[in-house]
């Protein structure tokens, strides 16, 4: 009796903690991009001696690597996985010595000049944000769990400035269901940290790009290879990451703390001779989006910074991924780009165009988010014209990263860790099993006795069925109603047909016939038309539902 | 009911109110180290830019316009050196992002008119041209407007749009009155407008206004020599050699004025005879400059006019001579002039007198 009142306290709780987790992150989100940023500034300023560019990433990675080992342990990679087991193993907990563990490792690591990016950490610190607050706030934890796509969407809305993406990226990678409940509350905090990041920070888009527009239409078709050659790129570099990361799981975990450093000198050395594969890079990713561009260096840089990410993130950094891959989409697209338009200048755009296209590419390969991806690219960029050609690379690439590497990155990665997490085709797999591949026609018949009906339910072992006149569905009956109308010599079987009756329809899924069995009493379910609720279509009963499953059911003793 | 939990309210307004004011005192350090930094880029390459060094200067400019977006002048200073390094289309990108933001803007639009007509775009360079003359100018707008105004009249005289120069010298003229620079390069595109009445009129207005001006009388000359009133032009030069009795040019500018005087056959007081004598001999310069262009004696229509030309010098008449006989001498020079095609007659040397008897008789 008093639960209602509970949950609607809760609800409201959590409502009016979704506008403080937005305002939170956003704040917290903010200092970490400045921090980072100035601090990098500081570390390896443009124009300073070669040996700072290797210098500071060891040290970095140093001493990241022994808090990460020593204190902060669940702070280690980009965040995404972490944020997910939270999700799904652990009611939504993450504790705020993780969360500070990664504010301040990624802080140390990233302004180092680590080539790892830090959307994803932000992610993982806005998630423990909502985390803490929640259980700070005695919410159940099942409301902490739903708080946690809510600290993402907030803080993916600040990292890069796309409130709309941050929201779609929550339910379609965190939570895997673009309808989730949740999808209000997620709005709420995004709109809130983009508020907050426009107060402290002004309103500019993440990158200034030239208006660019489809020169030709064939263009079409090069926009096609970039997906090709974008979706390529993506495969090796999650195959690297992956295989770097194993080798480095090998090595005995006593000195764990030492194997960042592998990383960090790895892309000090690349930065001695390309200072531009340090840090996230999105000054050059600027450049490149300008046009700037020279084809045989941003080929160059593409493949130094899918080595240096891959080595960095494997050897056990703390950072992410989501801007490395846009730096490496920026480079492919920039060279494929720039070699068409040498080609074709007059059927082409400048390789600006190409640049922004490949970084929607890759984020579609590597992260395999592309209604994301899309949104994110246009909220970046705030440029319209260019999305059709995006929108078809994105496709293209996420086909050949598909086909190449079957198990999106954060899935191996938790594979990795020994974790397996309800992935895209699972649910797809069970979104698809509908209520038509169970049904049957079992029904009695109005005109039948209550001793003829007992009998055919115990003949067909249910313990209830649908009361049909024709293909008019009258009612249930169960069993127990069938005894007492045979028990008062009642004839033929009698129904209520005013007294509502819990049915499905066909292109329903399998889970609600189950729910609904579950929440009626009943192991039989009418099948019903959309366009009239009475016109009987079959029967779904729970030994067919369990069998659809691939489940034996057990009859009744 | 249950409490609410005021410590964990205090500790989120406490956190929210602390991270805000770090935020913003962050923020602050980045904008002012990144204005800084986009300073000394800009400064540097606008250095590089008037050493003439535009491609030295593109890195700095390229590099301070993308720290401070916001700052227009470094977005257009950085487009105006890649449009002298010659990269012309990142310049027009670069220039219509400015304007997609403020359409109005004066010095975008002037950049823009520049672009348009090296790319011999010149409708679009017309219209921009207008649109900087009466957009928006943060420093000094009057100045910009009346320089961006002298600047399309110079790009009209390029084109030898005479018509639409001299509608651009009429209102640039009165703006001239306060500015004796203005005013001579006014004087001097009434020129180029084919108006050499208006440009002797400018200036004398220049004369009137600074009498002591040795430029003026230069200028003047020049502008009564192509307006035809050859002796008004000696009157010119010879006060200018009052005022510089040294000046080389401006005695064989006065030498070529007398030259233009005693060759001109046009004025009333001269007798027959002379008349007739000056037509030959007008014939004769005439004849000798078409001789001297390649193009003109392989022209099907010259030739025969060459040959009547030949005749007519080589002809004595006998006795008084008739006016029409001069006039019919004049009609075969001016036939034969333009026989010669205008490339022949435009390449033809300062010092030439036939040009502007030419333009006199064809004025006359």
């Amino acid at each position: 009796v008093n639960a209602a009142p509970s949950r609607d306290r809760e609800s409201q709780t959590a409502l009016i903690l979704s506008i403080v987790i937005g305002a939170l992150v956003g704040l917290v989100v903010v200092a970490f991009i400045l921090l980072t940023g100035r601090l990098a500034v500081r570390m390896y300023p443009p124009g300073s001696a070669a040996i700072r560019r290797v210098l500071f990433p060891v040290l970095g990675a140093l001493v990241s690597g022994y808090l990460l080992f020593k204190y902060f342990p669940e702070a280690r990679g980009s965040g995404i996985p972490q944020t997910k087991f939270a999700l799904f193993l652990r009611d939504g907990y993450i504790s705020f010595r993780t969360t500070a563990g990664k504010f301040l490792c990624c802080s140390a690591s990233l302004a180092s000049g680590i080539a790892l990016g830090r959307e994803g950490p932000s992610v993982h610190i806005g998630a423990g944000i909502a985390s803490v607050l929640a259980r700070r706030f005695g919410l159940s934890p099942a409301r902490t769990r739903e708080l946690i796509p809510v600290g993402c969407s907030a803080a993916l809305a600040a990292a890069f400035n796309t409130p709309i993406a941050a929201v779609l990226f929550s339910l379609e990678e965190i939570l895997g269901d673009l309808h989730a409940t949740v999808l209000g509350s997620a709005v709420i905090s995004s709109a809130t940290a983009w508020m907050v990041l426009h107060l402290i920070l002004g309103d500019e888009p993440l990158f200034h790009v030239p208006a660019y527009q489809l020169v030709n239409p064939t263009e079409f078709l090069i926009y096609a290879v970039l997906g090709v050659i974008g979706g390529l790129g993506s495969v090796a570099f999650v195959k690297l990451l992956l295989a770097i990361r194993i080798w480095f799981r090998k090595l005995p975990s006593g000195t764990a703390w030492a194997y960042p450093v592998a990383g960090g000198l790895l892309v000090g050395l690349m930065g001695w001779f390309m200072p531009e594969v340090m840090g996230v890079g999105y000054d050059y990713v600027e450049r490149v989006l300008d046009g700037d561009v020279a084809v045989k260096t941003v080929a160059l840089l593409a493949v130094m910074k899918i080595v240096a990410t891959a080595s960095c993130y494997g050897s056990g950094n703390a950072g992410g991924i989501f801007g490395p891959a846009l730096f490496i989409g920026a480079t492919i697209g920039g060279a494929v780009g720039g070699i068409a338009h040498h080609l074709f200048p007059a059927w082409t755009a400048n390789p600006g165009a190409y640049a922004l296209v490949g970084m929607g590419t890759a984020f579609a390969g590597i992260v395999r988010t592309p209604l994301t991806s899309v949104i994110m690219i246009f909220e970046m960029t705030r440029d319209y014209s260019i999305i059709v050609p995006l929108m078809i690379s994105n496709l293209v690439a996420f086909f050949v990263s598909y086909k190449l590497q079957r198990q999106p990155i954060y899935e191996a990665l938790a594979h990795q860790e020994g974790v397996f997490l309800p992935g895209g085709e699972d649910r797809e797999h069970l979104a698809r099993m509908q209520v038509f591949e169970a049904m049957r026609t079992a029904c009695i018949r109005e005109d039948a006795s209550p001793g003829a009906a007992l009998e055919q339910l115990a003949a067909e072992g249910h313990d209830s069925l649908p009361v049909v006149e024709g293909n008019r569905l009258i009612g249930m009956v169960t069993r127990a109603e069938l005894e007492a109308l045979a028990s008062r010599g009642a004839t033929p079987v009698a129904v209520d047909a005013n007294a509502p009756v819990p049915f499905v329809h066909g292109d329903q899924p399998l889970s609600l016939a189950l729910e609904k069995m579950g929440a009626s009493g009943l192991d039989t379910l009418p099948v019903v038309s959309r366009a009239d609720l009475r016109e009987f279509l079959g029967t779904v009963t729970l030994p067919d539902v369990l069998n659809a499953y691939g489940l034996k059911h057990r009859p009744r003793v | 009911m249950r409490e609410l939990p005021w410590s964990s309210i205090f500790i989120v307004a406490a956190s929210i109110v602390a991270l805000f004011t770090v935020d913003r005192m962050l923020a602050k350090v980045e904008r002012s180290e990144v204005q800084r930094e986009a300073n000394l880029e800009h400064h540097s390459g606008l250095a590089l830019l008037a050493a003439g060094r535009a491609d030295a200067a593109l890195p700095h400019l390229s590099r301070a316009a993308s720290l401070a977006r916001s700052n227009r002048d470094f977005r257009l200073d950085f487009a105006e050196a890649l449009q002298r390094a010659g990269d012309r289309d990142q310049a027009e990108t670069e220039v219509r992002d400015v304007l997609s933001i403020d359409s109005n803007d004066g010095r975008a639009n002037l950049l823009m008119a520049r672009l348009m007509a090296g790319a011999s775009r010149s409708a679009e360079a017309d219209a921009y041209y207008h649109r900087a003359i009466y957009g928006a100018w943060y420093r000094d707008p009057n100045a910009k407007r009346l320089q961006t105004r002298l600047e399309l009249a110079d790009y009209l005289a390029r084109q030898n749009r005479q018509q639409e120069l001299l509608s651009e010298l009429l209102v640039l003229q009165d703006a001239a009155r306060a500015d004796p620079a203005l005013a001579r390069r006014v004087a001097q595109l009434f020129l180029e407008a084919g108006s050499p009445a208006g440009a002797v009129q400018a200036w004398r207005d220049i004369i009137r206004a600074s009498p002591d001006d040795p430029d003026g009388y230069r200028g003047l000359g020049e502008a009564e020599l192509r307006a035809g009133d050859f002796r008004s032009a000696e009157a010119a030069y010879l006060t200018l050699l009052r005022h510089r009795p040294d000046d080389e040019e401006a005695a064989k500018r006065f030498r070529f004025a007398e030259t233009l005087e005693r060759m001109d056959p046009t004025p009333r007081r001269l007798s027959s005879a002379e008349k007739y004598r000056r037509s030959t001999a007008l014939l004769v310069a005439v004849r000798d400059s078409v001789a001297a262009c390649p193009a003109a004696t392989s022209n099907a229509d010259t030739k025969p006019l060459m040959d009547q030309s030949e005749q007519a010098v080589k002809a004595r008449p006998r006795g008084p001579v008739a006016n029409e006989a001069s006039e019919s001498v004049i009609t075969l020079a001016e036939r034969l002039w333009n026989s010669a095609g205008a490339d022949c007659r435009s390449r033809q040397r300062p010092e030439d007198p036939v040009p502007l008897l030419m333009d006199k008789l064809k004025g006359s």
